[in-house]
């Protein structure tokens, strides 16, 4: 592996120039600090993030966000836009977890409120909420329910009693997907039925936090949020189902790749023209993933407000946790931007980032005058951040920022380094009450094993790519 | 033989094997240790897998993500397996095991086909594998 040459560009931004190596289309473009820049030069992101810019039909640049960390096809942290016409759609670029996303949700309630029953409203939620992995679900639903999940994405949950319509328009697309079933396999939708309304496990959780820290008080006043308000993160994404939808299509592309004698950077990086029955097959199919994905996050929070209202029921005030907005960091979407001045249609594939849409896009509904919210869980303990997309991130990344802390350390490292109980001792100084399903699990989480939150966040909105709105605090983590 | 490797973001083992049957055995073998820490001797319970593909590495990632749905749907733990590869990469295999009521501590989304690549040196058949968590 030869040693990576780059060229500083501006404070947090590098070029890895098209010239560095055969095959690049376009060149390679990363956000770091003098902090996050060893660690990024390290892991092999970059080499992946190079694979992709060798992918046919992709437009301006491959792109890495400031979380960016090793991945496998694209880096964790990977944003490439493809030409609509000519252009390429790759699972490598989405990942096997399509649609896993986050939601933040507001409540009506104050720190102080809930500091005494913190442990068991946390319990409560964990009792109704499944974890971990396998079979699990919080609502059993039939063959013919469940293909009604994947075609409607969150109107199912709408018309089945597990959401509002005022959730519906805080939701990335309203949580309706464009989806076909024909390229869902029979196994895919087995894998669906036994897990609507599941966390999972890995990275997944569910926080309640609260307002620690407001950057801007008019863009707060605007979300109708205040310091000390309580609020409650959902991560999440499509379980077994999406994991058996990309496993399916990639076994096709690969077919697909030996018919047409493709020459890949990487086995991982297989890919379809998105013109071609086989794109359209995978897109339509990570649609429908991407539907039960909504659905799953809304059951959660259905349950989440259960556990809420039941725990503070001795409140003379009704309990609120009204949704600000969820988003996905796994998908390819259609979308127009300004490439050279004109407006194209392009296929942005965001692996492990987050769209990041400035103000004056009418598909923001509700945000259009503010811009998208962009949400960054930070690590387990640490901050999480409520963000807003900018124009410039219009201009330079496709509308897109990063999704969270990005790790340092693998998993392996985490574990060796990273003892549960003390891990447990210093959340408990932090006032932070941790469930977890699997000890080890939350190790490998520990927050020493990811870069700075802060740090990634900084790189972010000194680039201009989004604005800091406020910063939120853990009070309990449920971990999958 | 198999031994975990770093990984930033998900899991990774490297394999060395005397041949390509033990390759693909050791492989699963891995996979399990990776998801639960340990390895199993209980076989009261058996799977049938036939698959095909193009080549030997598609094979191998094909079979370990069977291998992973069987742990999903069924709590399959893998404990011993036969393993028959013919020509036109081909595989049947017996896995023996049995349905385990406990959680993987590690849960295990898919085996990747990143960077994948089977080596043959010194008579011993060697290869790196990448799973997503």
């Amino acid at each position: 592996m030869k040693k990576i040459k780059y060229n500083k560009i501006s404070d947090y931004k590098y070029e890895i120039s098209k010239s560095f190596d055969k095959g690049m289309n376009v060149p390679a473009v990363f956000y770091a600090s003098k902090e996050t820049l060893n660690i990024v030069l390290n892991d092999n992101s970059l080499n992946q993030l190079i694979n992709v810019s060798k992918l046919p039909g992709i437009v301006k640049y491959a792109l890495a966000m400031p979380d960016v960390h090793q991945g496998y096809g694209f880096p964790i942290g990977g944003v490439a836009a493809f030409d609509y016409e000519d252009g390429i759609i790759s699972p490598g670029g989405v990942g096997y977890d399509i649609n896993c996303g986050v939601r933040l949700l507001k409540s009506n309630l104050k720190r102080e409120e809930i500091a005494s029953i913190i442990k068991n409203l946390t319990m409560s939620i964990y009792s109704l909420c499944p974890c971990g992995t396998g079979r699990g679900s919080a609502v059993n639903v039939s063959e013919k329910e469940l293909k009604n999940i994947l075609r409607k994405g969150a109107k199912w949950a709408l018309n089945n009693g597990y959401a509002s319509q005022s959730d519906l328009t805080c939701i990335e697309d309203n949580g309706t997907l464009e989806a076909s079933l024909e390229g869902v396999s029979k196994r895919a939708i087995e894998r669906g039925s036994y897990q609507v309304g599941s966390l999972g496990s890995g990275n997944h959780f569910i926080e309640i936090d609260y307002i620690e820290k407001v950057f801007n008080q008019k863009k707060a006043d605007q979300f109708g949020i205040q310091k000390n308000d309580v609020m409650v993160q959902v991560h999440c994404g499509s379980r077994g189902l999406g994991h058996q939808v990309c496993k399916d299509h990639l076994q096709k592309l690969h077919d697909y790749s030996y018919k047409h004698n493709l020459s890949l950077p990487d086995n991982q990086l297989v890919y379809a023209l998105f013109n071609s029955e086989e794109g359209k097959s995978y897109y339509h199919a990570m649609n429908a993933a991407a539907n039960f994905a909504f659905v799953n996050r809304q059951v959660l929070t259905h349950f989440i407000r259960i556990a809420f209202e039941k725990n503070l029921e001795k409140m003379k005030k009704p309990v609120f946790l009204n949704l600000i907005y969820d988003i996905t960091h796994n998908i390819a979407k259609v979308e127009n931007h300004v490439v050279n001045g004109k407006t194209k249609k392009l296929l942005v594939h965001r692996k492990g980032a987050t769209r990041s849409f400035g103000p004056g896009n009418k598909i923001l509904g509700p945000y259009e005058k503010i811009g998208q919210p962009v949400l960054v869980p930070g690590s387990m303990g640490t901050y999480s951040y409520l963000l807003t997309g900018t124009e410039k991130a219009m201009n330079e990344t496709f509308g897109s920022s990063c999704h969270g802390a990005g790790r340092t350390m693998s998993r392996r490292q985490a574990r060796k380094s990273f003892d549960f109980n003390s891990l447990l001792g210093n959340l408990k100084r932090k006032n932070i009450f941790i469930q977890a399903k699997s000890k080890k699990g939350a190790s490998e989480e520990a927050p020493g094993a990811y870069k700075n939150v802060n740090s990634v966040v900084d790189i972010i909105t000194d680039e201009g790519i989004a604005e800091k709105i406020v910063r939120l605090k853990p009070m309990a983590v449920i971990k999958g | 033989m198999f031994e975990e490797v770093n990984h930033t973001a998900d899991l990774a083992i490297k394999l060395v094997s005397d041949n390509l049957i033990d390759l693909f055995k050791d492989a699963a073998y891995g996979l399990f240790f990776l998801m639960y820490r340990k390895q199993f001797r209980k076989q009261k319970d058996k799977h049938i897998i036939n698959l095909s593909s193009n080549n030997y590495e598609n094979l191998l990632i094909d079979f370990l993500n069977e291998l992973i749905y069987l742990n999903d749907s069924k709590n399959f733990v893998l404990a011993d397996c036969d393993i028959r590869l013919e020509n036109g990469y081909k595989l049947k295999a017996v896995a023996k095991g049995f349905n385990n009521g406990n959680s993987p501590l590690n849960s295990i989304k898919a085996a990747t086909y990143h960077n994948l690549e089977i080596k043959k040196d010194n008579l011993k058949y060697s290869t790196v594998i990448t799973f997503d968590i």
